[in-house]
């Protein structure tokens, strides 16, 4: 809590009174500055910090009632104690003293003796005002002002635009990786990171707030800022501000000789174009921020209106899969996939299916998103291994041996516990854990390491083998691959698509089968769905292959018909012949 | 009724009150003369305005004359004069309600009793300064 700054401005027009209010001051430790007039003292005052206001009633031209009502409409002068000196004695002089707002009152003749008390008396109640304020309206960890502060600016922000016909811009950031930088690092490089953004906020913000007084910055929430920009030219300062906060958060953030990102998302709405109330143009540019979020990390979208009725679609859609989730209305189906050596089925891979009542069949990459966004995709995940867990059982009691593989996504290994999950529900279903097949993209791998090795080192514990999905598109490097070698690359459909008729796409599909060779991993190719590709991975020694020319993804109760008798027999035509 | 106008001596009104002289001494802000420094100020500033509160009544300008009342008043308690701040205040209040008569004999006896205030303020600061 900042100490109130030490100066009081004293405005008498009678010479012993202003000298003796200035030795009161003094005497209570305080930097008098003295005037006879009551402009001069508003002029002074509106100048510099100031501690308390001492004010004559009477006095030549502008009178202390003036002076005290224009220093309260100041934001900052909330606090700061204002008192009125004055020979009128009557109700009206003081009714009309605290009307303008005047922190106490005092009446002629004054007691000199005593005045110096009450000052320290009325300065102790500030201090305890301002720091009452501090708590309401600022984050104690930033300094910034806060949610509640941000409202209040933006409802008069708002109310200024609307008399002067100008625009005032809503810019929210929400910074991408934060929770993951918490949940890994904890809570205090969190707020490391929390003040760092901060104070480059406030850097950046700096240079535009000399130019207009009516730009600001709040903590609005977690990981979330707010800049408030009230100038003529409201949208398009916003988009500059926009982007040079963006260019400025995109650097890493050095502490303890790590590396964070705090990349932002940011939306951005505009009053009156986009909302007339600050709640509408809050939510507005949180619709815009989420829209970003959505797209390339870092960048920057405007509101339009068609974001709402999508954000509408998003939450009535995530409210339908929690319920599809709790009262198990999502089926799974079971992609097969083959030896290319003797043509036997070799596995499934689970694929998860959603058909709502209204919206009909909604497609996994869409309501996969939603469950990773909302966080329901642990649920989700639950689901899948106990549906499969259940289905293994079924297929163990008809004598039909099948491994599955499921997909596991980053943010389930990060905040989950698959491991347990499939510990707890093979046991329930009375299976081996080493018939489930953990499937996980290569990006996983990238993004935190540490964690999730030691998810992955508990299912490998466990029994079960781990595959690594969509190889090729990631970022992922040899290293993390030499580390923690998978059981399965699968070979991303990308490039399988063309590689007997492109010769980069068959250069890559050659280094992958290599890669396999020397590290000794089974390498399967998905996506394949004319001979020529088959043909093209069997010459070279591919071990396995998927795809809609093998088999489309089936229902249980297909997989049961085609190869609970023949399991471990080639059931493909297109496996056996070798010929388109 | 407004009367009941003070009317005592003009020692009576010179009467500088003890307490308050003694709070204004007590006052300890960054002048170490302040009391001295105060009677300086009074006694320039209030022959001043005994002046131009005599010319205002000559005018019959009542309202300035209230005005500089109302300052002669405060200076007056913020050297101690207690008794002399009564008797402006109550020439301001004759003047404020046009009393133009009464007035004057109030002026009369303000103006009588300024020397001897201005001589007790004197000896004050003296014993202030001894």
């Amino acid at each position: 809590v900042n100490e109130p700054a030490q100066v009081a401005i004293i405005a008498d027009d009678e010479d012993l009174g202003r000298l003796l209010l200035a030795e009161t001051a003094q005497a209570s430790g305080l930097e008098a500055l003295c005037f006879d007039n009551g402009s001069a003292a508003l002029e002074a005052a509106l100048a510099r910090e100031v501690a308390i206001v001492l004010l004559d009633v009477d006095m030549p031209g502008m009178d202390g009632y003036s002076v005290c009502r224009r220093l309260r409409a100041e934001p900052r002068f909330a606090t700061v104690p204002i008192v009125m000196v004055t020979g009128h004695e009557d109700s009206v002089a003081i009714g009309r003293a605290f009307d303008a707002g005047a922190t106490d009152f005092i009446s002629k003749p004054v007691n000199w003796a005593l005045l110096p008390r009450r000052l320290a008396y009325i300065l102790r109640n500030a201090a305890a005002a301002e720091r009452i304020e501090r708590l309401a309206y600022f984050d104690a960890l930033t300094e910034l002002p806060n949610r509640q502060h941000c409202i209040d600016t933006a409802e008069r922000l708002f109310a200024d635009a609307a008399d002067a016909q100008h625009q005032v811009a809503v810019i929210y950031f929400d910074l991408n990786s934060f929770k993951r930088v918490n949940d890994t690092f904890g809570h205090s490089i969190g707020d490391v990171v929390l003040k760092n953004v901060a104070s480059k906020l406030a850097r950046v913000l700096a240079p535009f707030q000399a130019a207009h007084d009516s730009i600001s910055v709040a903590r609005f929430g977690g990981d979330e800022f707010v800049v408030l920009v009230g100038t003529d030219q409201a949208r398009s300062t916003a988009i500059e501000i926009a982007t040079a906060c963006s260019a400025m958060l995109n650097d890493p953030i050095a502490h303890d000789g790590l590396e964070f990102y705090s990349a932002p998302s940011i939306g951005i709405a505009v009053y009156p174009d986009d909302g007339h109330d600050v709640a509408t143009v809050l939510k507005h540019a949180d619709t815009a921020m989420y829209q970003a979020k959505s797209g390339a990390t870092g960048s920057i979208v405007m509101y339009t209106a068609a974001m709402s009725a999508r954000l509408r679609d998003w939450l009535d859609l995530e409210g339908r899969l929690r319920r599809a989730v709790s009262e198990n209305q999502l089926q799974l189906h079971y992609q097969p996939k083959f030896s290319l050596g003797d043509n036997r089925l070799m596995g499934v891979e689970a694929l998860l299916r959603w058909c709502d009542s209204e919206y009909g069949e909604i497609p996994p990459t869409r309501f996969i998103e939603i469950a990773e966004d909302s966080g329901l995709i642990i649920d989700l995940g639950t689901w899948v291994i106990r549906a499969v867990c259940r289905q293994l059982s079924e297929w163990q009691a008809l004598g039909l041996r099948v491994p599955v593989a499921i997909n596991v996504s980053g943010k389930e290994l990060l905040h989950g516990d698959p491991a347990r999950v499939i510990e707890v529900e093979c046991a329930a279903a009375g299976i081996p854990a080493s018939l489930i097949e953990v499937e996980i993209t290569e990006s996983v791998l990238v993004k935190d390491s540490g964690r999730v090795r030691v998810a992955l080192e508990r299912l490998r514990e466990l029994g079960c083998p781990i595959a690594l999905d969509d190889f090729g598109t990631g970022y992922s490097s040899l290293a993390y691959i030499t580390r923690f070698p998978p059981d399965r690359i699968k070979i991303d459909k990308a490039f399988v698509h063309n590689l007997d008729r492109s010769a980069s796409d068959a250069a890559i599909a050659n280094a992958i089968l290599s890669l396999g060779d020397s590290l000794n991993v089974t390498i399967t190719a998905e996506g394949i769905e004319r001979q020529g590709q088959l043909e093209w991975l069997r010459k070279r020694g591919c071990h396995e292959a998927q795809g809609f020319l093998l088999s489309r993804p089936l229902p249980a109760a297909e997989i049961t018909r085609r190869y609970s008798k023949t399991a471990g027999t080639p059931p493909e035509q297109a496996l056996g012949r070798g010929t388109d | 009724m407004t009367g009941g106008a003070p009317s005592a001596g003009a020692e009576a009104v010179a009467e500088v009150d003890a307490p308050t002289v003694l709070g204004l001494k007590s006052l300890r802000g960054g002048q170490s003369d302040l009391y001295a420094r105060l009677v300086e100020l009074f006694r320039s500033s209030s022959a001043k305005s005994i002046e131009e509160l005599r010319t205002a009544l000559d005018a019959e300008d009542l309202p300035a004359a209230a005005s500089i009342c109302h300052k002669l008043g405060a200076s007056a308690a913020n050297v101690g004069a207690l008794a002399f701040a009564r008797y402006v205040r109550q020439l301001e209040k004759l003047c404020n309600e046009g009393e133009t008569a009464r007035a004057l004999r109030i002026y009369q006896t303000v103006r009588a009793a300024h020397p001897a205030l201005i001589e007790e303020l004197n000896r004050l600061q003296l014993e202030e300064s001894a």
